[in-house]
């Protein structure tokens, strides 16, 4: 029978505790970062809805409806072909 | 598209020219919506040739449906007057109607233009019309055409990567569409009192 001494049994299990705590630390800072890049796409959609940025679009989308109303080349919009 | 293209590249410059995106919101275009529903009254006509053979009082429902949506559009122009490269559009528009309206309501184009372009598959001929289909244009020979320097004379063909048939009011609607853009993305625009109070 072959017992396992404190000597050998200590390093192995430490090593083991050691990349367990290095895994969770790991997990955590992989969470921690998933949270804040999930926070600064939240805040980038909801900057989105802000009334300044869909007047932006709006009035860009206007400029755009501008260019096509006034202008009479021999090709309109995208379906045009040219 | 070549005008698409200009709008994009006025705006990519000025963003280029140190502009945000976020001072158009400021800009205190009035009855904007108006453009948008011209687009709208425009739309039918260049793709779907609706209208044509539907007269009243001797004019196609089509034709009056173009020229009203250049007066909604001139509407729109002349309450912003004050904001800047608007004065120039409207003076492109203009020059569009004019040409326009004294050629059938439609700009006209010659033939050898739109071969140069190789757009005559798209040219359907409806009667003695012969509409370029995707466009406001009919192709009309030079020597029947009103107005012949204000139609869609300059032709650009490749290398130039949009190949297209533009008028000298195309022109002028771009050169003015480029200046509101670099003025109300580089800089603020001026707000006076009376547009403030009604802007929207």
């Amino acid at each position: 029978m072959h017992f396992v001494s404190d000597s050998e049994s200590t390093p192995h299990y430490n090593g083991y505790e050691n990349r367990g705590s290095e895994s969770v630390l790991a997990d955590r800072n992989l969470l921690r970062e998933e949270h804040r890049m999930s926070n600064q796409l939240k805040a980038k959609l909801y900057s989105l809805s802000r009334p300044k940025t869909i007047r932006m679009i709006y009035l860009l989308v206007v400029v755009v409806a501008m260019a096509l109303a006034a202008g009479a080349p021999d090709a309109w919009g995208g379906g045009g072909g040219g | 598209v070549i005008l698409i293209a200009a709008v994009i590249v006025s705006t990519l410059i000025a963003l280029m020219r140190g502009g945000r995106l976020g001072r158009l919101a400021d800009l205190p275009l009035r009855y904007a919506w108006l453009a948008l529903a011209a687009v709208v009254l425009q739309y039918p006509l260049v793709y779907y040739n609706l209208g044509h053979g539907a007269i009243i009082l001797g004019v196609s429902v089509a034709n009056l449906v173009m020229v009203g949506s250049y007066i909604l559009l001139l509407w729109v122009l002349w309450a912003n007057r004050r904001l800047p490269g608007l004065p120039l559009v409207a003076l492109g528009v203009l020059c569009n109607l004019l040409v326009m309206t004294l050629n059938g309501g439609w700009m006209p184009i010659t033939p050898e233009a739109v071969a140069r372009l190789g757009h005559m598959p798209r040219v359907t001929t409806t009667g003695s019309v012969a509409k370029v289909w995707g466009a406001k244009d009919i192709m009309l020979p030079r020597a029947q055409t009103w107005l012949w320097p204000l139609s869609d004379v300059f032709v650009v063909t490749a290398p130039f990567p949009i190949p297209s048939a533009f008028s000298p009011g195309d022109v002028l609607v771009a050169v003015g569409l480029f200046w509101l853009l670099q003025q109300s993305l580089v800089k603020p625009v001026s707000q006076p009192a009376d547009v403030q109070e009604s802007a929207g």
